[in-house]
């Protein structure tokens, strides 16, 4: 990563960070933003699993959803605190992710996501009908919001919602770093090496099974912290929260934002929630207006907005320097993309 | 001490169709060995089940001694194969340098979970290789562009380079001069007989290009209906009354 | 026993709309190798379509159900030439489409009909035929003897007449129909208006039994898509025979299970056959593959 991105980084993070101090009395500007947090952490975990290694599942909330239950079963009925509860959730949904991985991912791309949407239904079918376990259609209300944390004299207060978004901003930060720790390891390249050629990728040595089933596992567990952090965000775990149509959503959202950016699930999950909710459409409109966005997006803007851009930019650059320098960079090393 | 590579009596057939019928060689020294025969031979067959793409009907192959057929392509990769495809397959989206020091990474699972922290940093001689076989190749002002910006013969030069950089003892070569201009394929010819024995490398080639495989190939083994009809060097072959007759026919 | 005939009975008629269903995925999958995942909401505005027609311009149910299947073919026109023929090839831009088509069609007709459900009250469904102590709605014969009667009629254009010799040739190979002077682009269109027109027919067929609601579509969709799996995605036999299987299924499957557990059991149906046959029931593994 260059220093320019670094700072670019840097700067937004901050800007995002200071959002509930400069609007202090705009709660539910807040709110939306940290419901936004809330579907991008999951589209974190698909973007990981499409953008990199290229496997589309249709039912990755399923993932999200097994996270969240198990979070929001742990915090109202054990009394367990946020951390430990995410961090169960993220390790259930990941051995979730291994169990539906294994006979999935030997799939053929086109039944693979079939299958995939199979799988988002019959987890939904449990969520709406273990009636003992997950309450059923009404799902788990309560859950516990956070408990405050103290450092020396400081209390954050995660029942407000300028805590509660700091809390959510962390966490994805964190999954974005998971998924940079990735992008930029030789682990990350093979996967985008299985992506780009699968049968090239393991005529040299790249088991592909095994990788695919890692990025499952990772993708799933991420989907688990993102369902962890709704249930808290929103106190109840609900079948319809985690169904195929939300599943739908956040694969729109990593598309159109653009697969294999790590800022992609972020503008997407920007594009989608807080927007709307911002510019007060009503739900039809926004919706066609979003399949409208889609249709553009399959049709001339494949690697979504920021490819868009992206691919803009380096034309434009190509057009000024006829031909690059030879061996400029040794270390080019591709963090997105 | 075991053959290189050994490949005896495989047999393969499609529903009713014989593609194989006991076909095998032996390799005890590296070199350059040319697979060739006329068309519906059973050449690209026995090449795939030797790659490991396809499962022999009955027979074997050893590598050192080893039984390895049966066995996927990337536990074939991890033993010291390398192979290149006919159709040319490089990672189109990574630059040319990239291509090469994929080659180079330790892929597996358990090494790249080890070095998640440490990003795709590569030690300096890997990288310097790396330029080093792109210059031989004369691609090396194109290390920083993605493989898709090459034309096809290009590609294959990448693709051929970038096996060496994971050091296989057995490199198997699917029509590497298929699609390539002759300028290229000059480079590739000086390339391979420079490097085969620099690296102590066993090739494998199947080849259509006859004037390539004969300035290239040290042994040529002919297939004829799914056998062995000959199996010599280039002048012996050349010289074969029953090569000529099985190319006549 | 009469539980399980009257059961075989109802998962005869849904596997007949899923047949449909399935057929008409199949064929675009076959020819033009686009999976549309739009078929769902296709086959929903074909209802619509249909209860338009049949109660504001005419009372004629079966007039009704060829209006709806012919403006669906327009329209599966307009979407062939718009969107699906430049995404051939990139499956994942295929579900984008799809889902952008989804969302376009389905809030449309919130728009235009709000979100309840339209009954559209036909004679057949009123009226019983009695089958010894079991009675069923006519509609349940109609669905059966309709799609079995499409069935045919189907098959004896591909296989009988030059359209769909050119049709079949062009699915196997695309090159050699372009060869011997099959022009692809009008097969393609005509595959899609053929596919979509079955899509308005299976909804049509299963609008009046019952309700006309904007998400009717969503679970045929998913038992399209499992039906084409399991005759091994290409297979127009297959298809068929897949779409009768899982209509039988899960129709039995209440015998035993929770109704709501319906659609799970269809899904693990196909994840366990996959598990076994990778390549579907009816399907081969293709040259080159690993």
């Amino acid at each position: 990563m260059t220093s320019l991105k670094g700072l670019a980084l840097l700067a937004a993070v901050i800007g995002a960070a200071c959002v509930p101090v400069l609007l202090p009395d705009q709660p539910y500007v807040v709110n939306t933003l940290t419901l936004t947090l809330c579907t991008v952490i999951p589209a974190i975990g698909l973007n990981l699993l499409y953008g990199q290694a290229g496997l589309l599942s249709l039912g990755h909330m399923a993932f999200t959803g097994i996270g969240g239950y198990t979070a929001a079963l742990l915090m109202k009925g054990a009394g367990w605190a946020l951390p430990e509860a995410m961090l169960a959730a993220a390790i259930v949904a990941g051995f979730a992710g291994f169990l539906v991985g294994i006979p999935c991912l030997r799939l053929r791309s086109h039944f693979f996501v079939i299958v995939t949407l199979g799988v988002g239904m019959i987890v939904y079918t449990f969520f709406n009908n273990l009636d003992g376990i997950t309450g059923g259609a009404q799902g788990l209300p309560g859950v516990p919001r956070p408990r405050p944390l103290t450092i020396g004299d400081f209390t954050i207060e995660f029942r407000t919602p300028r805590g509660f978004y700091w809390l959510a901003l962390l966490t994805t930060l964190g999954t974005l770093l998971v998924q940079w720790l990735i992008a930029r390891s030789p682990f990350g390249f093979s996967l985008s090496a299985i992506r780009q050629d699968e049968t090239m990728a393991a005529s040299r040595g790249v088991d592909v099974f095994a990788h695919k089933l890692a990025a499952f596992v990772i993708a799933s567990a991420i989907a688990g912290v993102g369902g962890a952090l709704s249930v808290t965000f929103l106190r109840v775990a609900a079948p319809t929260m985690f169904d195929l149509h939300a599943s739908m959503n956040i694969v729109a959202i990593v598309l159109v934002g653009g697969p294999g950016y790590l800022a992609g699930p972020i503008l997407g999950g920007f594009i989608f929630i807080a927007l709307p909710e911002f510019l007060r459409v009503a739900a039809e409109f926004r919706l066609i207006i979003f399949g409208f966005v889609l249709v553009f997006i399959a049709l001339f803007a494949n690697r979504g907005l920021i490819g868009l851009a992206d691919s803009l930019l380096s034309k434009m650059k190509r057009d000024r320097v006829a031909d690059e320098q030879p061996g400029a960079s040794p270390h080019a090393v591709k963090s997105e993309g | 001490m075991a053959p290189i590579l050994e490949v005896s009596a495989i047999a393969k057939r499609f529903g009713g169709v014989v593609a194989l019928d006991g076909a095998g060689f032996s390799v005890d020294k590296p070199g350059i060995v040319a697979l060739i025969g006329p068309n519906g031979a059973g050449k690209t067959t026995l090449f795939d089940i030797i790659c490991g793409r396809q499962n022999a009907d009955s027979g074997e192959v050893r590598f050192m001694g080893e039984r390895v057929d049966g066995l996927p392509p990337f536990r074939l990769s991890r033993l010291g194969f390398a192979r290149s495809f006919q159709e040319c397959r490089v990672l189109p989206e990574a630059t040319c340098l990239e291509n090469m020091l994929f080659s180079a990474q330790d892929k597996t699972l358990r090494s790249e979970m080890a070095g998640i922290f440490r990003g795709r940093a590569h030690n300096r001689n890997t990288v310097d290789k790396a330029r080093e076989l792109l210059a031989m190749v004369g691609l090396e002002r194109f290390s920083n562009r993605p493989a898709s910006d090459l034309s096809f013969g290009q590609k294959r030069l990448v693709e051929i380079a970038s096996t060496l950089m994971g050091a296989p003892k057995v490199l198997l070569l699917d029509e590497p001069a298929s699609g390539v201009n002759p300028t290229l394929l000059n480079i590739l010819h000086d390339f391979l007989l420079d490097q085969a024995p620099k690296m102590g490398l066993l090739l494998v080639v199947i080849e259509h290009n006859m004037e390539f495989i004969m300035s290239v190939a040290e042994r040529i083994v002919v297939l004829h209906q799914g056998r062995v009809l000959e199996d010599g060097p280039p002048a012996a072959i050349q010289a074969s009354p029953q090569v000529i007759e099985a190319y006549l026919s | 026993m009469l539980a399980f005939a009257e059961q075989g009975m109802n998962g005869l008629m849904m596997g007949a709309i899923y047949a449909l269903f399935a057929l008409g995925m199949v064929l675009i999958y076959g020819v033009m190798h686009v999976l549309n995942f739009s078929h769902g909401v296709l086959f929903m505005a074909g209802a619509y379509v249909c209860q338009v027609i049949f109660a504001q311009l005419t009372g004629n149910y079966f007039v009704a159900i060829l209006g709806s299947m012919l403006v669906l073919a327009l329209v599966g026109c307009l979407l062939e030439k718009g969107i699906f023929q430049h995404l051939r090839g990139s499956l994942s831009m295929q579900i984008v489409a799809s889902m952008g088509l989804i969302m376009i069609v389905q809030n449309g007709i919130i728009y235009f009909f709000g979100p309840l459900a339209l009954h559209m009250r036909v004679e057949t469904v009123e009226s019983k035929i009695r089958l010894g102590p079991l009675s069923f709605t006519a509609q349940h014969f109609v669905i059966i003897g309709v799609t079995l009667v499409a069935v045919v009629a189907l098959d004896l254009f591909l296989r009988h007449t030059r359209l769909g010799t050119a049709l079949r040739a062009t699915s196997q190979n695309l090159e050699a129909a372009r060869v011997v002077g099959i022009n692809p682009d009008s097969i393609f269109l005509m595959t899609f208006a053929l596919a979509t027109a079955l899509a308005a027919l299976a909804g049509a067929l299963l609008g009046p039994l019952f309700l006309i609601s904007p998400a009717m579509g969503d679970l045929p969709l998913l038992k399209g898509l499992t039906a084409i799996v399991l005759g091994g995605m290409g297979s127009v036999p297959g298809a068929i025979i897949g779409g009768f299987v899982i209509g039988i299924l899960e129709a039995q499957a209440t015998l035993v299970l929770p109704t709501d557990y319906r659609d799970a059991v269809v899904f693990a149906a196909l994840i366990g056959i996959l598990l076994f046959r990778p390549y579907g029931l009816f399907g081969k593994r293709e040259r080159g593959e690993p």
